[in-house]
């Protein structure tokens, strides 16, 4: 014990205090990552090789790549991999299996490559256009990486981006206190996100969304502290630096920017101060959100052309008012026999909400049985009942925390505005949908904190018994989900 | 007492899934060694294989366990050819002939044969014995080629493979195969992710039901204690303006 004297004081101290039950859910997070780190072979996951390979030209070529131009997609090594190891052609091939058998011989074949099989990867690379926070993280465990293998390399990026998804557990547990006054609300909170099977796998893989999870639930908690405890320069601060992180890191965090406004505002509106000191709080939130902003949008349009979003979607294309809503409304309802046939074709709730989040793990690979998903759909229709009908209930309680309420819903409205402007932004430019269900785990904990909301409202022996269900369930879920990924790639 | 009542909430999803849960780790599936030829995502390519014309797959390596093959083909005569499939590598050379096929009909075929009991490396065939032509079925997509090349009679087939999966003879349940799969599961990582680092990864996995239903548990009974220690029934507010 005495080595690890070195560790400030205050710090060791916190340490100490961490509740053993937290300690618990974030071993097992890790546990979690890093098992999907081991099932998934290497470039399987969701755009993986266009990960990797925007790292890669940060490394090797000291710059990001380009969505249009660049020297090549992908380096040597990484097409040495992919072919030598099958791991490319089996996608969406179920019978195929990675060659195990044969990672000695690919091995030997990049050592013999060298170094010049690393270059040419500059682009066109469809990731180019994502602001380059995680990758930058992502590089600098690429370069620090004892292991200096082509699979080292890779496995090393994989296991740290496992590290935001245990903060983000973390982050979960502090949401939930600053939610609950009833304290088993935390564990459910963060027991939701660690065994949340979507989460943990794309944090197994190299992929930035692990990284803009943990800053979404930083900002989340940030502006619920500053809107509900008021102004002070460490709580701006770190909502700031959070949101601004977060727009520098996906083009799907920008709806995090307007957040953190917002929870300076009523943090403004509540307190009441002084013009000065409105001015500083204010003047220094939004200037520092300008910024960021101005910095991703530049680093995007350095990086690609035409594009908008943080790169997630095309800039060009009309909009047209009536069409969006129309696309909207019919995203979710059927359509009435005077709205045009919505531009999204079949895709819709049932297939982002339900399928794509509970499961099409793995480049939609890993999927439950269809009379599963009707089952789930039927869970969620049942829970945002239950979490309607509790706040409808407790409506005086919600006002009372009004704060909290308009963080948590401008936070869930933000996240889905923005993924349906880039949706129809996307469609419009005969793109796609552009939109799946791993983009709504930046708002996993408070998926968490509804079930808590409700558990937490029923009378207290009914309340921890669902609240135990919800957990049993999310635990059934990640195990469901392994044994898949099991099944599927290393059986 | 209410801990008790979270922990069995947790444990009742358990309970309740108990048999499918049990039935997915102990049901005897495929056990595939390698799969040195892929099937058609959207273009099939059709070999047309004559009476005593051969096509080989090489490399094709059979683990030590490899007993069964699977192909795809199709019978397009009145009347069904003899098909051979033969293995061979240094120290191992294997021949079955498929058993009858249905005529003018298309399929999986599978057929068990000895185990190499080592691994080798070395080269898959299709003999057909005539006396009707038989077609073999596989790819010519891009995405799906793996490096494995394909002859017709010696001359190369360029951008083109069949379809070839070898197993392990008989079913094997996930449970029966641990060893197995954590192996494999190690196997990419370059050593980072080391086989004996995720037995226990897997035996929590495994436990994560039970483990979160005591942790849950423990959390409402130290809820509680602490509820009652400040008397009031309730808590303090978690967070309030400054």
């Amino acid at each position: 014990m005495n080595r690890l004297r070195p560790i400030p004081g205050r710090l060791w101290r916190r340490l100490r205090r961490t509740p053993p039950v937290l300690a618990a859910l974030v071993v097992i997070a890790l546990a979690h990552g890093v098992a999907w780190t081991a099932i998934t072979p290497p470039l399987q996951g969701p755009d993986e090789t266009t990960h990797i390979a925007y790292v890669q030209s940060l490394v090797e070529a000291g710059e990001g790549p380009q969505v249009n131009g660049g020297t090549g997609q992908y380096s040597r090594e990484l097409e040495i991999l992919g072919e030598g190891l099958y791991v490319l052609p089996i996608t969406q091939h179920f019978e195929g299996r990675p060659a195990w058998h044969l990672v000695d011989e690919v091995e030997a074949r990049l050592d013999r490559e060298g170094e010049a099989a690393r270059t040419e990867a500059t682009g066109p690379n469809a990731a180019a256009g994502n602001p380059p926070l995680y990758y930058l993280y992502a590089a600098a465990v690429w370069e620090l990486t004892p292991d200096r293998s082509l699979l080292g390399r890779l496995t090393s990026v994989r296991l740290a981006t496992v590290v935001p998804f245990a903060i983000t557990v973390i982050l979960a547990w502090l949401i939930a206190a600053e939610l609950f006054t009833v304290a088993w609300a935390r564990p459910l909170v963060a027991g939701i996100v660690a065994l949340n099977p979507k989460l943990a796998s794309i944090a197994g893989n190299v992929n930035p969304d692990a990284f803009l999870v943990m800053l979404s639930s930083g900002v989340l908690l940030a502006a619920l502290r500053v809107a509900q405890r008021g102004l002070s320069p460490p709580r701006v601060i770190a909502l700031v630096a959070l949101a601004s992180a977060a727009v520098l890191t996906h083009g799907r965090g920008y709806f995090l920017a307007p957040l953190a406004l917002i929870a300076v505002g009523i943090a403004l509106l509540r307190e009441r101060p002084d013009r000065r000191r409105a001015l500083v709080f204010g003047g220094a939130a939004l200037a520092g959100i300008l910024v960021a902003l101005y910095l991703g949008t530049s680093w995007t349009r350095e990086h690609a052309a035409g594009a908008a979003f943080g790169g997630a979607a095309p800039s060009s294309g009309a909009f047209d008012l009536g069409e969006f809503l129309s696309y909207v409304w019919q995203f979710y309802f059927p359509g009435f026999h005077f709205l045009d046939e919505s531009i999204a074709g079949g895709y819709g709730y049932n297939q982002m909400w339900i399928q794509n989040f509970f499961g099409g793990i793995v480049n939609l690979e890993l999927n439950f049985r269809p009379e599963k998903y009707e089952a789930i759909k039927l869970g969620a229709f049942l829970g945002m009942m239950a979490v309607w009908t509790t706040a409808a209930i407790r409506w005086r309680t919600l006002r009372d925390r009004w704060p909290a309420v308009v963080i948590c819903a401008a936070m869930f409205l933000g996240m889905v505005a923005l993924l349906h402007l880039v949706s129809y932004t996307s469609l419009k430019n005969g793109t796609g949908p552009v939109i799946t269900g791993r983009y709504l785990l930046v708002c996993i904990p408070l998926m968490g904190a509804a079930i808590a909301f409700v558990a937490t409202s029923l009378p207290r022996v009914l309340g921890v018994i669902l609240g135990g269900m919800a957990l049993g369930l999310a635990a059934l879920h990640a195990i469901a989900m392994l044994g898949f990924g099991v099944e599927r790639f290393v059986a | 007492m209410l801990g008790v009542a979270g922990a069995l909430g947790a444990l009742l999803m358990l309970l309740w899934q108990w048999g499918e849960i049990h039935e997915y780790g102990t049901y005897k599936r495929d056990a595939r060694t390698s799969t040195p030829g892929l099937s058609a995502l959207f273009a099939r390519e059709v070999v047309l294989l004559d009476a005593d014309e051969s096509a080989c797959l090489e490399p094709v390596t059979f683990a030590a366990d490899t007993g069964q093959a699977r192909v795809r083909v199709q019978v397009p005569k009145r009347r069904a050819p003899r098909l051979d499939l033969e293995m061979r590598a240094p120290g191992y050379d294997e021949r079955v002939t498929v058993p009858p096929m249905e005529p003018r009909a298309e399929g999986e075929v599978r057929v068990e044969f000895p185990q190499p009991r080592r691994e080798v490396t070395g080269e898959f065939c299709f003999h057909n014995r005539g006396p009707t032509p038989i077609n073999l079925i596989g790819t010519n997509e891009g995405r799906s080629l793996l490096p494995v090349e394909l002859t017709i009679d010696g001359r190369p087939k360029d951008d083109a493979n069949l379809e070839l999966q070898l197993l392990r003879a008989g079913g094997h349940s996930l449970a029966s195969r641990r060893t197995e799969i954590v192996d494999r599961a190690s196997a990419f990582t370059a050593g980072l992710v080391p086989a004996w680092l995720l037995w226990p990864v897997a035996l929590l996995l495994v436990l994560l039901p039970l483990i979160v239903a005591v942790l849950f548990g423990v959390s409402v009974t130290r809820a509680e204690a602490a509820r009652a220690d400040r008397g009031d029934g309730r808590g303090p507010p978690a967070s309030r303006p400054s």
